[in-house]
């Protein structure tokens, strides 16, 4: 992409945590999607074998490009492809299952750039049918993790399908840019 | 009924992951465990160093603590404070996980009634437990009233989201309040979308409220250092603009034109 001020929010999350979803619900383009049958039951039959993508243009000469990344690790070559000037880093969580902490701390560990500040937000995915107070529990061990990390970053439960959701998740972004300084 | 508080040091780092390891199914195994056995706690975990505060029947928390000593997942077991209770501080909660004790009510609460003032903790212990929770500070006091635009501010860490609904306008103010210093309430009315005193006066209020928020007596030639970074993120970051917008500005017009709410 050879815009003169194109910036990338890279979306990661494990399979079926909504990440071609925030992108449909997002992009003004049709995404371009990279999905197979999946090999495991995620209550839908497609997974995310590579990178979604799409954009926002917000005018002739600035955009965001919209990079959905599958969170296997197996798959972290296409982290790196994604990993440079990073406007914003949306880790999306699927509350329905146990929460993986180790690999929440990988995720940050790669992409995170302490240095730049790079912003970062964590969603809770499908968490309409899960009880109040797991969803704290859930969110106390994502704040512990990005704490050990100095990772400033807030947990909220989102809609992917809701354009509102997914609205708030940019302002939010846009705001926490305001401080860097440098273009990203 | 009796109370304990103490620290311990994990023995399983895993090379470049700083958590300990399945500490997910640690905290289900105590989640199930002390339900079973009558036993309230929280836990917290800080830099390879737990601080744990379990409470109960006294012959359970000593079982337990009598456990947790021989626990090979921890080392370096020690005692902050022991105490009898007749009502317990942790209500409602197995194992409640704390990610920022400051800013727990109930934390405080109990070091306050308990630890704070009573400086008996060993120089190591101290140092450990400065991990967790500043002993010097007046954290653990009720927040002071707000003289608001005497004052400039900053977020010890963001709100939890699962208690207050995350609007645009609390989402970009604690975004701004978190990431670049102190802020006076001229500053956060100029840059949040909250666009009157009395509205941006009573969320600064409530996040008072909830020990989320840090102020200090305003610093004028601080702030107007501060302010000229700020605006720098507003204006282009180059030249090739020729609308003469950053992308911050430009993505604000497109959030505005879509409506958020």
């Amino acid at each position: 992409m050879s815009l003169p001020d194109y910036r990338k929010l890279v979306i990661i999350g494990d399979i079926g945590a909504g990440k071609t979803q925030l992108i449909q619900t997002l992009s003004e383009i049709s995404p371009v999607t990279t999905e197979a049958n999946s090999s495991i039951d995620i209550g839908k039959d497609l997974t995310t074998v590579g990178i979604d993508y799409g954009r926002i243009s917000l005018n002739e000469e600035t955009a965001l490009g919209l990079y959905g990344v599958p969170g296997q690790e197996r798959f972290s070559f296409l982290w790196d492809m994604v990993s440079e000037s990073v406007w914003g880093l949306m880790v999306l969580v699927k509350s329905t299952e146990p929460p993986r902490l180790d690999y929440l701390d990988r995720l940050l560990s790669h992409f995170i750039d302490a240095k730049e500040k790079t912003p970062c937000m964590v969603a809770l995915t499908h968490s309409e049918t899960v009880e109040h107070s797991e969803l704290k529990n859930l969110s106390a061990q994502i704040d512990l993790v990005l704490h050990e990390r100095d990772v400033s970053a807030p947990t909220l439960p989102i809609d992917c399908r809701s354009e509102q959701s997914a609205m708030l998740l940019l302002h939010t972004f846009n705001a926490m840019n305001i401080h860097r300084t440098s273009a990203t | 009924m009796k109370a304990i508080m103490y620290m311990s040091q994990s023995v399983d780092p895993v090379p470049k992951i700083w958590l300990p390891a399945n500490l997910e199914n640690i905290l289900a195994r105590a989640r199930s465990n002390n339900r079973k056995h009558g036993i309230s706690g929280v836990l917290s975990f800080k830099k390879g160093h737990y601080l744990q505060i379990v409470e109960g029947p006294n012959d359970e928390v000593d079982q337990l603590y009598a456990n947790i000593q021989h626990d090979p997942r921890h080392k370096s077991v020690s005692v902050i404070c022991t105490i009898q209770t007749k009502q317990r501080y942790l209500q409602d909660w197995d194992m409640k996980l704390i990610p920022f004790c400051a800013v727990d009510t109930q934390f405080v609460k109990f070091m306050k009634d308990h630890v704070v003032g009573k400086n008996d903790l060993s120089t190591a212990q101290q140092e450990v437990f400065s991990l967790f929770y500043n002993l010097q500070s007046t954290q653990h006091d009720r927040p002071s009233m707000l003289a608001h635009n005497e004052h400039e501010y900053r977020l010890k860490c963001w709100p939890n989201f699962l208690d207050i609904k995350p609007t645009p306008a609390l989402l970009g103010l604690c975004a701004l309040l978190i990431g670049g210093g102190w802020l006076s309430c001229e500053q956060l009315l100029a840059d949040s979308d909250y666009g009157r005193d009395k509205n941006l006066h009573r969320v600064l209020d409530d996040l008072n409220a909830q020990k989320l928020l840090e102020h200090r007596n305003l610093q004028t030639a601080e702030a107007t250092a501060r302010r000229q970074v700020v605006r720098h993120a507003q204006t282009p970051s180059d030249s090739n603009d020729p609308g003469g917008l950053s992308f911050y500005q430009r993505m604000k017009q497109f959030l505005g034109a879509r409506r958020v709410s």
